[in-house]
């Protein structure tokens, strides 16, 4: 877990989708999820699942993957469905026991919600086991430099997500090993009642700021004295570009969006 | 001396702390107390939000938490649980995340804007704790707003019904982090800036 968790959920593969540019991939999943809220038809849900699966094997991700990733809204979709088949009424009555009915209205609008949250997990998990985050940082700094001129320091939050990804792993070693010294040091982390466990702590949390206070210093300091000075003139080592599949993959993806729409 | 046009750009040691209290947030989100009478742990993920505020200046705070959102939105598991992806953003509990930068600015705000920090000295404790404690409620509140709205829509339920289900379970616990940071967090702040470990930049205090 520890030595995984920069890399998240990214799942290396040699595919025409890992290799589109991430720039034209974070669009993608965003026009696609404005669309996936426009969609009021079962059919263009049909047709949003239809396009996801051919993505899902063109991106040569295993299925079970993908619903695996369902697994922490499966309590959400299933208490949404059972409070739209009890609670939205309208249409004829499908079951009467007592005081407490179906209608169809309510299972309707329940089974359409539960469809739009599992296809929208779906989709949006593609684009993270897809794209590594090192692409997804760069392809977030381009979206964003056009900002660049209202204020939004994109360059400067592309480092700064470079730098934290790098010093999570750090970080959670570190407050690992200040727990086992403060544990060595007669701490307790394990009972006692609930304001008790909170305010032990205490000696793990200011150990770990001023860590990250000190080590932030000396970065600065470091970055510093090698000329670092922000992203300007900045040159990379991959540079990004636009082919002409990402061309086609924005198309496409244009068409379908609107295809989900009026279907 | 060391930044060209202090206005617009970040100095590196703000882009360095800011990219530190993302990292701290990710790590904090992932500590949890589980109590025996709920199946549902307290976590420290709201707690790390307020941290950030509590301790940076607002827009470091800000950008902190925006750092972290993009980090999660990108699929590192720095979300409660080792959850990640876009898919958790705009899933429908997203709407609890996305809130977290304006929560966390509110926060810094009230404790670290220029004004409130050189009238700090003036003020006693009791102040520093009341402006920390109001400035929390009202991010809760935004937090309550903003995150039930957005699961009703991707829901469809009422937005009583998504109270029912996010939000009530979880106020008291809410107002037990509310109180850990008031009483714990902030005299720790105060320390660290006794003992010089915390220093606001062109600010004397």
């Amino acid at each position: 877990m520890l030595r995984n968790i920069t890399i998240g959920q990214y799942m290396a593969r040699d595919s025409i989708i890992h290799n589109l540019d991430p720039r034209i991939k974070i669009v993608i999943t965003i026009m696609m999820i404005t669309a996936l809220f426009f969609i009021d038809t079962f059919s263009g849900y049909g047709l949003f699942f239809l396009s996801v699966l051919v993505i899902i094997y063109l991106s040569r991700i295993p299925l079970i993957r993908i619903i695996r990733g369902l697994k922490p809204v499966l309590f959400l979709v299933l208490l949404t469905l059972i409070l739209h088949i009890f609670f939205t009424r309208g249409g004829e009555v499908i079951w009467q026991w007592g005081f407490i009915s179906i209608e169809a209205e309510g299972l309707y609008t329940g089974l359409f919600m539960v469809t739009r949250i599992i296809l929208l997990i779906m989709f949006t998990s593609l684009l993270t086991l897809t794209t590594s985050p090192l692409e997804l940082t760069n392809g977030i700094e381009y979206l964003l430099s056009p900002l660049k001129r209202v204020g939004v320091p994109a360059s400067e939050l592309a480092m700064m997500m470079t730098i934290a990804l790098r010093f999570i792993p750090t970080l959670l070693e570190e407050a690992d090993k200040i727990m086992k010294a403060q544990m060595a040091r007669g701490a307790d982390f394990e009972s006692g009642n609930l304001v008790k466990r909170a305010r032990n702590l205490i000696p793990l949390l200011v150990p770990l700021f001023i860590s990250a206070f000190r080590r932030a210093d000396d970065l600065a300091l470091a970055m510093e004295s090698r000329c670092y000075h922000g992203g300007e003139g900045r040159t990379r080592l991959h540079e990004l570009k636009v082919r002409a599949g990402d061309f086609i993959a924005l198309a496409l993806a244009l068409l379908l969006c609107v295809a989900f729409i009026y279907f | 001396m060391r930044r060209k046009n202090e206005e617009s750009t970040l100095s590196v040691k703000s882009l360095t702390i800011i990219a530190f209290f993302a990292a701290l947030t990710a790590v904090l989100a992932q500590i949890a107390i589980p109590i025996p009478f709920s199946p549902v742990p307290i976590s420290f993920g709201l707690v790390a939000v307020y941290i950030s505020g509590i301790l940076l200046k607002p827009k470091h705070a800000l950008y902190s938490q925006i750092c972290y959102l993009i980090l999660g939105m990108m699929g590192v598991p720095v979300f409660g649980g080792f959850k990640g992806g876009i898919g958790v953003l705009f899933g429908p509990t997203g709407g609890y995340l996305i809130v977290y930068p304006l929560m966390a600015w509110i926060v810094a705000m009230a404790l670290n804007s220029k004004r409130n920090l050189l009238a700090e000295h003036r003020q006693s404790k009791g102040i520093l704790f009341l402006k920390a404690a109001i400035a929390m409620c009202i991010a809760h509140i935004i937090l309550y707003m903003g995150g039930t709205t957005w699961l009703s829509i991707t829901t469809g339920n009422t937005f009583y019904a998504s109270l029912v289900i996010a939000v009530f379970p979880f106020i008291p616990m809410d107002i037990l982090k509310i109180l850990f940071c008031v009483f714990a967090i902030v005299p720790i702040r105060s320390r660290l800036i006794a003992t010089k470990l915390l220093v606001f930049d062109d600010i004397q205090i």
